[in-house]
């Protein structure tokens, strides 16, 4: 194991273990769907909650 | 005693559910959904953003057809609006044994086949043309992420369906009914979202 460690870090190039982490330039990518994927389940708890408490507003008048 | 008479207990207030189960049921499956085409789309646009300039869509695959499925989306749209109609006049016939509403029901499910019909003649066309599954990333994404939606839209037209035959037969349950609405209605909000990223990505 260590004398993989150590050709890992020879050849780094070879020890990418990212299969769509190539030479292009992705970050700008990989950044909005971690934002997308993050703040959308937020997004949707918050919008269920939403519609009940405006049901429960509607049904306590 | 003093010969007053004493009032009857008052019998506990019915309390009325917010949202029918299946509606909540439906909002829950549904937001594990988005999430669902949320990571597939997410695959996509990291791939799509790997490849190298002028490499995507790639060489010698097929361009898939915007204008077409416009078409198709139109269909798409116009069912939400047709299955919104019925709702409204199945709610305007409650002296009709709430039977109202029956053709624009019909109308959404027609309106929902065609798009489904459409969608597979499309496929054959790029199949043809050479787009399969395992000619490319994008044939290999478009075929999942546009296939998982068919499929839920065909489940949920076999579910529309079966709430016009019960509204036909005057036995379609509010429940029922708002259920498969919650369920059309996500089909068909997805797609735009899918058609943007998919065939204009």
């Amino acid at each position: 194991m260590r004398a993989l460690g150590a050709l890992a870090l020879l050849v780094p190039a070879a020890a990418l273990a990212c299969p769509v982490c190539g030479t292009i330039d992705n970050t700008g990518a990989y950044q909005w769907m971690t934002l997308v994927m993050s703040a959308l389940p937020l997004a949707m708890i918050f919008g269920v909650a939403g519609v009940l408490v405006v049901k429960i507003r509607r049904a306590e008048k | 005693m003093d010969g007053r008479a004493v009032p009857e207990p008052m019998p506990p207030k019915k309390r009325l559910p917010l949202l029918p189960n299946g509606v909540l049921g439906m909002m829950i499956f549904a937001t594990a959904e988005v999430m669902f085409f949320a990571g597939m789309m997410s695959g996509y646009t990291i791939v799509k953003a790997t490849s190298a300039p002028g490499m995507w869509p790639p060489p010698g695959q097929p361009r898939l057809p915007v204008a077409s499925t416009a078409f198709n989306t139109a269909a798409l749209l116009l069912s939400a609006v047709a299955l919104f109609l019925a709702h409204r006049a199945w709610r305007k016939s409650p002296f009709d044994g709430l039977r109202g509403g029956q053709g624009p029901l019909l109308a959404a499910v027609l309106l929902g086949l065609t798009f489904v019909g459409l969608q597979g003649l499309e496929w054959v066309a790029l199949i043809g043309q050479g787009l399969t599954m395992t000619s490319s990333p994008l044939g290999a994404f478009f075929y999942l992420i546009v296939g998982t939606h068919g499929l839920h839209a065909v489940a949920a037209l076999g579910a529309l369906a079966v709430a016009w035959f019960r509204l036909r037969a005057g036995t379609l349950e509010p429940g029922y009914f708002f259920a498969t609405q919650t369920f059309w209605y996500f089909v068909v909000g997805m797609w735009p979202v899918i058609y943007a990223r998919v065939y204009f990505g």
